[in-house]
């Protein structure tokens, strides 16, 4: 065919082409297109010259005649012989008839020799150039077309003829991106579990703090140039360009108002609602959206399934009465269950929202019986719930200070550390209501054990004073108190002797914090008491986010799953050493404490004043697994005081790397997409990549989704593949029983946990690297 | 080619539909498009190769700004600062210039508000869909700038995804669902705003996600569907209940615009049903019916009868070239005969209202003369179909039988269809499709006896009486422009082209008699451009004035009437596009000054009297229908107290 077409227009020309072609590479091939598009354009010009309507005819079927070669020729380059054969219609024929059998022959193995390897990118460019060299000639015909006096007869068949080509190239353009989106499609876990398993619960998804994108209703008027509801948080950030001159401007927008926790006067920020307002929080770095993806894969759609947004800011108390979420969240319930036939909810949860479910199961149970529970609930998954709090919270509101601020990294800890002042950015983590919901609970005990620190390895927080001046101090012991009082974080200033007493020196564990914040920051402290009940002495509503003081309702229907990720190397925060400045002699606790950058250790587990401890890089282990230990197997005593109704609990720890069976292999390395390598790659277990690691998808989906009917006997042979097993892969279940005061609790424990163990087969990952791969 | 069209009109009713003439313009527009992109490129790159900087400033007077020493970036800068002044003036003029704004003074947020858009303002999210639109998982198909680009990619395939199936279920592998928050609405694609005006001025008094509530729901399925599907009506009461919770125990007001004021007809149906009358009492403070067609839009049954109308259901002229020159004729009926929506607007109320408002025919057929059938132009579908086979034969894309011309002929030709007999004409020309319609609704009058369930009627105003809950407030506001350009009636001709087809019936282009306000086979009347007067107004009067029948529980009524008024148009106006900003048509009505004053008196509270209740504002009639109410209905007094 090729010879065909260069025999015709090299006898126009007079010029040779020819069998280069033949044994062509594929730049080379666009190159003789490139010529024989160039023809194309001569010839026309000498047909104009006589300015005939049926001069019209032959220029079309030229014209017709490349662009039906192009087609077998960039199919042929890109599909290998095989699409060409499949091609239909008169074009593959008249191109058959016209050259001789044996060297079509010839020329469908030299290409599919070509074509055994995979497209490259060149074939791509290949295509592109040719694509834009025959538009280009297109465009020239019609020049002409339009020239001549008197319309051709057939512009009809003009018009079809240049609808299919461009149709066509359109079409393998798409073909090649479907061709690379596809193997994306196909290593999908939802896709590749599409064909066994379909949705069957209705989903509410709970997203985490920050990871809700917030809008802009009402702005101060440094931030006139916002326009309405654009974001300020999240999303594409748009809001954010506004700020680039005075980023002052946008945090005092992002904070809410210190005294109240409310909205400061003339700025309103609220959550954007959607499934887009927590899939992505910057272009490109997913939250949910991975996830989407998947369970969009099995069947998920807005009719069974449905993300709740809501203002991260707030505190608990606040989310029920001003913004009435919870009420919101019981609606959604029943809308979501009447929606799919009656089929009960499942909860979906990622980092905070994990506490605001446990508020909701405590808050549904008050308002609306356990019955409702029952009725409406069928599993919650719990993935990275800090069910103990993250110690960083306590840092960012003494400080202002954290390794990184509470989800997202770098990124963050340089937009809030040096764009904004000091004490502002304290300030800031002092308005909002929701971090002390995150504040370490529980006894020391219990934190070390999973640290496997002492008291004195890693207290939470410790304290000594930098270069103490004993004038200095001197004469503050002389100096009546004064009444003083810092503008910025709302609190009273200290003298010297205060700081002295309360903090040199000295170290404060999870169980005693709580005296120093309320000697230091008073008001603030007294704040976050009428928000929240710290000490949780009494089953107040202010005491229903803690996991620890507060049993789960009585809904034996409902399971639980804990799904959490621990790092191998000890890169989460569990406590701080604190210096004081020594040279002001009064102070607020705002500019008095900083991190001692430099206490570090050898070994590294203290890093520039920073305690590490095992964990998801965010949340300490004792956080993630503690709560749910107590539910599942109890405290050892012969009732399970916290689950009284043995609402089933399963644990499921990942370790990095994917399945144990690969996880030396460098499995991050595997994949080919850059934005998941970039986050760690497919198994990455750190806190908010965790909702992209494929075994969590894969067991998420599996909690979620039900076989197909033709699958009955499959799943007679696998046994109960419905039930997920426990997965312990790090050292918390030891940890867990130091936690125990007595060895009999400690036999107990352990007999209630070998009863756990079900023999079911583990879910299988056909599309996950094994070490036969390598 | 203009000279010719303009010959063919001016002979009267004769049908020569010349397809030729048809392809020729379209294929000369296509090239002009195509010469017109070349060119202005060419002009660019020599530009570009041929000036030098100083003839560019020169060019662009960028002169004025500089002084000798001065370079050309400066006289950029200084160029764009002056821009970038400007845009701060004019930005800060209509920043003074929003009515939310200056009201924020005297009144403040008082009943929360749940906002009901209309049919296709709402966006739709992809969620699965064929190859030809892959990668586009939850990207928004409908209702945003890829939109846009979608179409130009693939018109076909777009239309294919955007239609629900013949039995408005998901077509296979297509799944559209609405998108959500205040997002789905605000503005159908970048700068063409729905509801984003009327948000920004209820912000500035005091409304927020917390006391709003925009409600998307996907506007192509049934009213039934949206129930059995979504469980919409469980949905809408939930979202009441919890912004009247939320909010002190206020009463919710609902705030409608076109198909929404459908959807709230049926709502408060259904709640009176479902929930009794007791709790809309509790739960629901009014409604507010902008623009909502409650006797229907007479376009609706040209679209389904033959895809054609003057322009789709809301978006103008936007939509019209989009949707119409693309398609076949077949795809787009198809298109519209998908909408499980569309049938809650077809035109109902007795003939005599529409007579007495409109003085126009719904629709006519005329007799059409037999001309030697060109064998070119038969449509795709029916070639399918015309090979001689089984004796009932089908058109494959819509799933219906053929109709002879002859037949036709015979029975519809000539005859004048009202309100009450335009399902004669819908079930013998579409049977599979009436059948259908009226699985879903109870269009009353119309042909056979309909024994259905209760909630088939609901959507329609004129076969149910308002329920009992007294206390509910409505008031109805639309637009009139003062031009008669709002379709009314039809003039069709059967198609003399085909022997056998489906959609034998279009609209007769060639008639056009000025006296009548009949252009092109279109009877145009008053109205807002999209929906005729009589719909808008009607109803409503018959709430108002109709009696205990009608209005048993004499729920108060309020009615207002925007009249246009062009010299309030001026060209400095941002949205002179859009008609200005106090434009009546049909959509740019929700951003029109006036009305959005009046929306925020409603809801709103002033703020010096804090104790006041929320009350209905006075009447506003600026057209004579209370007149022709009165002549309807002698017995009736209009304009006093009842």
């Amino acid at each position: 065919m090729v010879r065909d077409w260069h025999g015709m227009a090299g006898h126009e020309d007079g010029s040779k082409s020819d069998h280069g072609s033949d044994r062509d590479s594929q730049s080379s091939d666009a190159a003789s297109q490139a010529s024989a598009e160039s023809k194309v354009v001569k010839r026309e010009k000498r047909g104009d010259e006589s300015r005939s309507v049926s001069a019209m005819n032959p220029l079309v079927a030229a014209f017709y005649r490349a662009s039906s070669l192009q087609r077998t020729e960039a199919a042929e380059v890109l599909f290998g012989s095989s699409a060409t054969d499949s091609m239909s219609g008169p074009t593959a024929n008249s191109g058959a008839a016209s050259g001789s059998e044996s060297e079509m022959d010839l020329q469908r193995r030299t290409h599919s020799k070509l074509t055994e390897k995979p497209p490259s990118v060149w074939s791509v460019v290949v295509v592109l150039s040719v694509c834009l060299l025959l538009v280009a000639g297109i465009l020239l015909a019609l020049y002409k077309v339009t020239q001549s006096e008197q319309w051709p007869t057939s512009i009809e068949e003009t018009k079809t003829r240049i609808k299919e080509t461009t149709d066509y190239f359109e079409e393998t353009i798409e073909k090649v991106k479907e061709r690379v989106s596809r193997k994306e499609q196909l290593r999908r876990i939802g896709w590749s579990m599409k064909g066994n398993r379909v949705a069957d619960a209705p989903v509410i998804i709970i997203p985490g703090i920050t990871s809700i994108s917030m809008e802009m209703w009402d702005g101060r008027e440094c931030a006139a140039q916002v326009t309405f509801r654009e974001r300020l948080w999240g999303g594409l950030m748009d809001g954010v360009r506004h700020f680039l001159r005075d980023t002052k401007c946008w945090m005092e927008h992002m904070s809410l108002d210190l005294l109240t926790w409310d909205d400061p006067a003339g700025i309103r920020l609220r959550p954007a609602a959607g499934f887009s307002s927590a899939d992505f929080l910057l272009p490109n770095f997913w939250v949910w959206g991975k996830m989407l993806e998947n369970l969009h894969d099995v069947g998920y759609e807005p009719r069974n399934m449905h993300l709740l947004t809501y203002d991260w800011r707030l505190s608990f108390h606040d989310l029920d009465s001003r913004d009435a979420f919870f009420k919101q969240l019981q609606v959604h319930v029943e809308l979501l269950r009447c929606r799919n036939g009656g089929k009960r909810v499942a909860l979906l949860t990622h980092s905070m929202g994990g506490l605001i479910t446990q508020y909701f199961l405590q808050w549904a149970e008050y308002n609306l019986g356990t019955r409702w529970i029952n009725e409406h609930l069928v599993s919650w998954i719990n993935i990275a719930s800090p069910s103990l709090g993250v110690c960083k919270s306590v840092s960012a509101v003494l400080s202002g200070e954290m390794r990184d601020t509470a989800e997202f990294g770098r990124f963050s800890r340089q937009m809030f550390g040096s764009l904004f002042g000091y004490d502002r950015t304290i300030s800031f983590f002092r308005s909002l209501g929701s971090l002390p919901s995150m504040f370490p609970i529980g006894s020391a005990k219990m934190w070390h054990a999973y640290s496997g620190k002492t008291d004195d390895e890693a207290p939470l927080l410790s304290f000594e004073t930098l270069a103490p001046d004993s004038s200095v101090l001197a004469s503050a012991r002389n100096e009546t108190l004064k009444e003083a009082w810092d503008n910025v974080v709302q609190e009273r200033i200290m003298d010297r002797a205060q700081i002295e007493r309360l903090a040199n020196g000295t170290s404060y564990s999870v169980s005693n914090y709580f005296d120093f914040l309320a000697e230091a920051i008073p008001r603030y402290y007294k704040q976050v008491k009428t928000h929240y009940e710290l000490n949780g002495n009494n089953n107040s509503r202010n005491s229903w986010y803690s996991a620890l003081h507060n049993p789960l309702p009585q809904a034996p229907q409902l399971k639980i799953y804990c799904l959490y990720g621990v790092l191998n190397s000890t890169s989460t925060e569990i406590g701080y050493h604190y210096l004081i400045d020594g040279s002001q002699n009064l102070s607020d606790s705002s500019s008095i404490f900083f991190l001692n950058p430099g206490a570090s250790s050898e070994r590294g587990d203290v890093k520039n004043g920073v305690i590490m401890g095992y964990g998801d890089g965010t949340v300490p282990l004792a956080s993630l697994a503690h709560g749910c230990y107590l539910w599942k197997l109890g405290d050892g005593s012969p009732i399970n005081r916290m689950n009284p109704a043995n609402i089933p609990v399963t644990i499921r720890e990942y370790l990095p790397g994917g399945p144990s069976e690969t996880r030396n292999l460098g499995a991050a390395f595997w994949t080919e997409d850059f934005n998941t390598l970039i986050r760690g790659g497919e198994f990455a277990v750190t806190h908010v990549e965790i909702l992209g690691n494929r075994e969590v998808l894969r067991d998420a989906l599996h909690i979620l989704t039900k076989p197909l009917r033709n699958d009955h006997q499959q799943r007679d042979m696998d046994g109960d593949v419905d039930e997920l097993n426990d997965q312990i892969q790090s050292h918390s279940f030891d940890a867990y029983l130091k936690t125990l005061d007595s060895s009999e609790q400690v036999d107990r424990v352990i007999d209630l946990f070998e009863q756990c163990k079900v023999s079911a087969p583990v879910v299988k990952d056909e599309h996950a690297p094994s070490s036969s791969d390598r | 080619m203009a000279e010719r069209d303009a010959a063919i009109a001016t002979k009267d009713n004769v049908a020569t539909r010349t397809s030729r003439a048809d392809v020729g313009r379209a294929g000369s527009q296509m090239s002009t498009l195509i010469l017109g992109a070349f060119v202005v490129l060419v002009v660019g790159i020599l530009a570009g190769t041929l000036l030098n900087e100083r003839e560019l400033v020169r060019l662009f007077k960028l002169d004025q700004h500089f002084d000798k020493e001065s370079t050309l970036l400066d006289g950029v800068t200084a160029t764009v600062n002056t821009a970038v002044e400007d845009l701060k003036q004019q930005y800060a003029e209509a920043f003074a210039d929003r009515v939310g704004l200056k009201m924020k003074e005297e009144y403040h947020a008082f009943s929360p508000v749940l906002l009901l858009p209309g049919i296709t303002s709402t966006a739709l999210e992809l969620w699965q869909g064929k190859e030809c639109a892959s990668e586009q998982f939850r990207k928004k198909f409908w209702g945003s700038e890829s939109m846009m680009r979608n179409f130009v990619r693939n018109a076909s395939c777009w239309l294919e995804h955007l239609g629900l199936s013949n039995e408005w279920d998901d077509p296979e592998n297509i799944v559209l669902r609405a998108s959500e928050g205040f997002s789905a609405s605000d503005f159908l694609f970048p700068g063409y705003f729905v509801w984003a005006k009327m948000l920004e001025n209820l912000r500035d008094v005091g409304y927020e996600p917390r006391n709003m509530h925009l409600l998307a729901y996907d506007w192509r399925q049934s009213l039934e569907d949206l129930e059995s599907k979504e469980a919409f009506w469980e949905h809408m009461a939930g979202m009441v209940e919890r912004l009247r919770n939320r909010n002190h125990a206020r009463r919710v007001y609902i705030v409608s615009h076109s198909m929404g004021g459908v959807l709230a007809h049926y709502f408060i149906h259904w709640a009176s049903h479902h929930k009794g009358d007791q709790w809309i009492t509790d739960n629901v403070e009014g409604w507010i019916n902008i623009a909502g067609p409650l006797l229907g839009v007479p376009k609706t049954i040209s679209a389904v009868l033959s895809g054609e109308m003057r322009d789709t259901a809301e978006f103008g002229m936007f939509s019209k070239q989009v949707i119409g020159a693309i398609f076949g004729n077949d795809l787009f009926v198809r298109f519209f005969r998908s909408l499980g929506s569309l049938p809650s607007m077809f035109p109902s109320g007795s003939p005599k209202v529409w007579q007495a408002f409109h003085k126009a025919p719904l629709l006519r057929v005329q007799e059409s003369m037999k001309e030697e059938a060109s064998t070119e132009s038969h449509s795709e579908a029916t070639k399918n179909v015309s090979e001689p086979g089984s004796p009932p034969r089908r058109d494959m894309i819509l799933d219906e039988p053929l109709c002879k011309r002859t037949d036709l002929q015979e029975t519809v030709a000539g005859s004048e269809y009202s309100t009450a007999t335009i399902y004669e004409l819908l079930g013998k020309v579409a049977p599979r499709y009436f059948a259908l319609v009226q699985s879903h609704y109870a269009h009353g009058s119309s042909g056979p006896e309909t024994v259905g369930s209760l909630s088939k009627k609901w959507f329609s105003s004129e076969q149910n009486p308002l329920p009992g809950a007294a206390e509910l407030k409505i008031t109805c506001m639309y637009g009139v422009l003062q031009s008669h350009t709002t379709e009314v009636g039809y003039e069709y001709s059967i198609d003399a082209d085909a022997d056998e087809s489906a959609t034998l019936l279009s609209i007769n282009t060639s008639v056009s008699v000025p006296e009548f306000n009949l252009t092109k086979g279109i009877y145009n009347g008053r109205g807002d451009g999209t929906v005729p007067w009589a719909s808008m107004v009607y109803p409503c009067l018959k709430w108002k004035y109709g009696g205990l029948l009608i209005n048993p529980a004499r729920l108060p009524v309020s009615i207002r009437e925007y009249l246009e008024d062009p010299s309030k148009l001026s060209l400095l106006d941002k949205d002179y596009m859009r008609g200005g900003k106090y434009s009546v048509g049909h959509v740019e009505i929700i951003a029109n000054m006036d009305v959005m004053r009046d929306v925020i008196k409603l809801v709103s509270l002033p703020l010096d009297k804090p104790e006041a209740k929320p009350t209905l504002l006075e009447d506003v009639f600026a057209t004579d229908a209370n007149d022709i109410f009165e002549k309807l209905h002698p017995g009736r007094k209009v304009g006093g107290e009842e």
